[in-house]
């Protein structure tokens, strides 16, 4: 039951968060018109969040769209995406921390089907022990351009920002980064310092995805 | 406060109505239950009332400032046992003299003494005792002194008890929402505070933290 009202993008598209993430999805096209926004980082500034969940929701409703979509958990602190999928969970053996450690293997990335069309899901693979230098490394830029090349959009799930420096550092690899901020729960001083440090690494923030927004607010349902 | 201040107030007001209704209700219950519970107390008190023989300022001042030692003369465990011994007390020196408040009121020349008990007839009988050793106790003194010189004692009236507690359930009542007012309003002041540092809205984010919302996801679909 909590599986399937975290993806419910799959399992009620007439839900209004459905239309809600689909209105996501549009405004994203539009941010793209100035500048292709092909790999996109979503993370939020505290733990205090839904995001796998928005993550898992955004992806699910580009894939429906018809985008061929790859879903990265880069959170390789708490990696959680694999859980989210399918009737059992995907395995987390074989994932990003396996392609980037053993070097070479970038051909056959082991891509997970996830039981929505267009939609693949590399899970983070074993938990590293220096996860900031796995996603700084150069390995993990050719990582991205691979991914790149074989989708129309890649999403990262990464952890937050104030907490550790992983999704600032792989920030600078890619194109965009979406801030996940909970209505009535992330605090705004840590929004502020998240920004603060997303900027001074020169990362590209397209925008931020406010969640838990009261239907007063959201004015979906039409 | 302006016009803005008021409306927030009012809003502020709206959304927390709860909070202070319960905890208006909680303590103004609270209040009367607990009260309730306790024994009914009574105090009685008796006056006393020091004369000094003559009339003149002299010994008017030496009469005010012997007020307190007459005071402490009286409140002693002496005086208690003998106080016990009369009226048959099933207690000790230092139980009675703790139910016994003595205060020396010289602008007045009065010494009070208020006694607690939960049998009003039980502090009458004590106020009045002590009073009448005290009384006795100042006619052995002024025995010893020239007639001129003499401080006489004697009781304003007969002691009358009233009851000290529980007050009444409306005094109670009224108390108790009042506190209730004060920790709802502590409560509320806290919980805007706090409230005060979240993000509650799109509006939140573009105006005061200069960030873009390309997405609003409704409430309802956290999983949990």
């Amino acid at each position: 039951m909590t599986r399937q009202l975290e993806l419910i993008s799959q399992t009620d598209p007439h839900h209004p968060a459905v239309e809600a993430y689909r209105m996501l999805c549009a405004n994203l096209r539009f941010a793209a018109l100035d500048k292709p926004l092909d790999t996109l980082i979503v993370t939020s500034a505290s733990p205090d969040d839904h995001r796998p969940r928005v993550l898992a929701n955004l992806a699910v409703t580009m894939a429906q769209g018809g985008r061929r979509t790859i879903l990265v958990d880069a959170d390789l602190r708490r990696p959680g995406l694999h859980t989210l999928f399918g009737d059992s969970d995907i395995s987390n053996q074989q994932g990003l921390t396996t392609l980037i450690v053993e070097e070479g293997t970038m051909d056959q990335l082991p891509l997970e089907r996830t039981g929505v069309d267009n939609l693949w899901l590399l899970p983070s693979g074993p938990t590293p022990l220096n996860p900031t230098d796995i996603l700084g490394s150069r390995p993990m830029e050719r990582m991205v351009t691979t991914l790149k090349s074989q989708a129309d959009i890649v999403l990262f799930n990464a952890p937050p920002i104030i907490a550790v420096a992983d999704a600032t550092v792989l920030g600078t690899k890619v194109d965009g980064l979406l801030l996940v901020v909970t209505a009535g729960r992330s605090r705004r001083e840590h929004v502020r310092r998240a920004k603060e440090m997303l900027e001074r690494a020169q990362v590209h923030i397209v925008g931020a995805i406010l969640d838990d927004v009261p239907h007063s607010v959201s004015l979906i349902g039409y | 406060m302006e016009f803005n201040d008021y409306m927030q107030l009012v809003s502020v007001i709206q959304r927390r109505w709860w909070i202070i209704i319960a905890a208006i209700v909680l303590t103004a219950g609270s209040a009367v239950g607990f009260s309730r519970l306790k024994h009914t107390e009574y105090t009685s008190t008796a006056e006393i009332i020091i004369e000094p023989a003559r009339p003149d300022w002299g010994l008017a001042q030496s009469a005010k400032m012997l007020l307190r030692t007459y005071m402490t003369t009286a409140d002693s465990n002496q005086w208690a046992e003998q106080v016990i011994a009369t009226l048959q007390l099933p207690m000790t020196p230092e139980e009675l003299r703790a139910q016994a408040h003595f205060a020396a009121q010289d602008d007045r020349m009065v010494i009070q003494l208020e006694i607690e008990a939960y049998d009003g007839d039980i502090a009458n009988d004590v106020a009045r005792e002590w009073a009448t050793l005290f009384i006795q106790w100042r006619d052995q003194q002024n025995q010893l002194q020239r007639k001129e010189d003499r401080v006489f004692a004697y009781l304003r009236d007969q002691p009358r008890y009233r009851q000290s507690w529980p007050p009444s359930t409306r005094i109670l009542l009224a108390a108790g929402a009042v506190f209730g007012l004060v920790i709802a309003a502590s409560l509320i002041f806290f919980l805007e505070w706090v409230d005060a540092g979240l993000i509650h809205s799109p509006r939140d984010l573009e105006r005061q933290l200069g960030l873009t919302v390309v997405g609003a996801i409704p409430s309802g679909t956290s999983g949990k």
